[in-house]
């Protein structure tokens, strides 16, 4: 004969009890977990913790595809966003290089006028003026023309500096 | 469930991308921009001059003009002019010769 082992909880095996008090070996019959051999198993409802459990699961799964759809949602109008960024990154690139070339043609224009054109007209303006101080009859034509020098001709009729245009609307 | 857990994190990841591709597009945008707005203002101070350039260029085509139909009375204006050929032929002109019995006369 063994000795009972005392960690053994009573009841869980009726069989190798061993001696003890009457109720521990006797099978319970109010307990779920212990069925009569052969009897055939009763219908019940599902407890309730585990109607929440499948509730629970559902409201996951739920919430998981709307989390997907949001994602979704949101890359696509990212996506929308960067189309509308690169094209005007793009439009924006091509007008400034446009623009810079017209800039530079520009800028050969008025170097050239300033190199090449300017002292000509100065030699030109003053030799005319000269010959118009000896000739009376020219000097008519040579008042309408004023007399080009290197520093920039203070102008009595500038325009009036316009106010800057505020920058909201 | 490792499924629908890796297509979250799928979308997650492509979504993480599409806002990073937005930030650098956005600052390269506002590179751009600032880029552009510096060319405008520098091709509006040039359009500005070119303006001004034209407009002497006129007042000086007036004048060398002027000078050109008196040189036909005058031949000390032709000559004059002669030595001023290059600018008359940048502003569309021609000097006339110093000695006006060399043109012809109309025979009508």
């Amino acid at each position: 004969m063994t000795t009972p082992d005392p960690n053994k909880t009573p009841g869980s095996n009726p069989s190798n009890a061993g001696p003890g008090p009457a109720s521990w070996a006797e099978p319970i019959d109010s307990d779920p977990s212990n069925p009569p051999t052969g009897a055939p198993l009763p219908r019940r409802d599902p407890p309730p913790a585990v109607e929440s459990l499948a509730s629970l699961a559902s409201s996951v799964r739920s919430l998981r595809a709307m989390f997907q759809i949001a994602l979704v949602a949101l890359i696509l109008a990212l996506a929308v966003l960067n189309v509308f960024f690169l094209l005007q990154v793009r439009n924006l690139r091509i007008q400034a290089y446009e623009l810079q070339v017209t800039a530079v043609k520009m800028l050969e224009v008025v170097g050239d006028y300033e190199t090449n054109s300017v002292p000509l007209i100065q030699r030109l303006s003053t030799e005319l003026h000269q010959f118009a101080e000896r000739t009376p009859e020219f000097a008519p034509v040579m008042a309408r023309y004023p007399v080009v020098t290197n520093r920039p001709r203070a102008s009595t009729n500038a325009p009036a500096p316009t106010a800057p245009k505020p920058a909201g609307r | 469930m490792i499924k629908r857990i890796s297509l979250t994190g799928l979308l997650v990841g492509v979504l993480l991308l599409s806002a990073l591709a937005s930030v650098a597009l956005c600052y390269r945008y506002v590179r751009t921009l600032s880029v552009a707005q510096r060319i405008q203002i520098q091709a509006q101070r040039l359009q500005a001059q070119t303006v001004l350039v034209s407009r002497n260029r006129t007042i000086a085509q007036a004048m060398a003009s002027d000078a050109v139909e008196y040189s036909k009375r005058s031949p000390a204006m032709a000559a004059l002019l002669l030595r001023h050929g290059p600018l008359l032929e940048q502003l569309g002109l021609k000097p006339r010769s110093t000695s006006p019995a060399q043109t012809r006369p109309n025979p009508r």
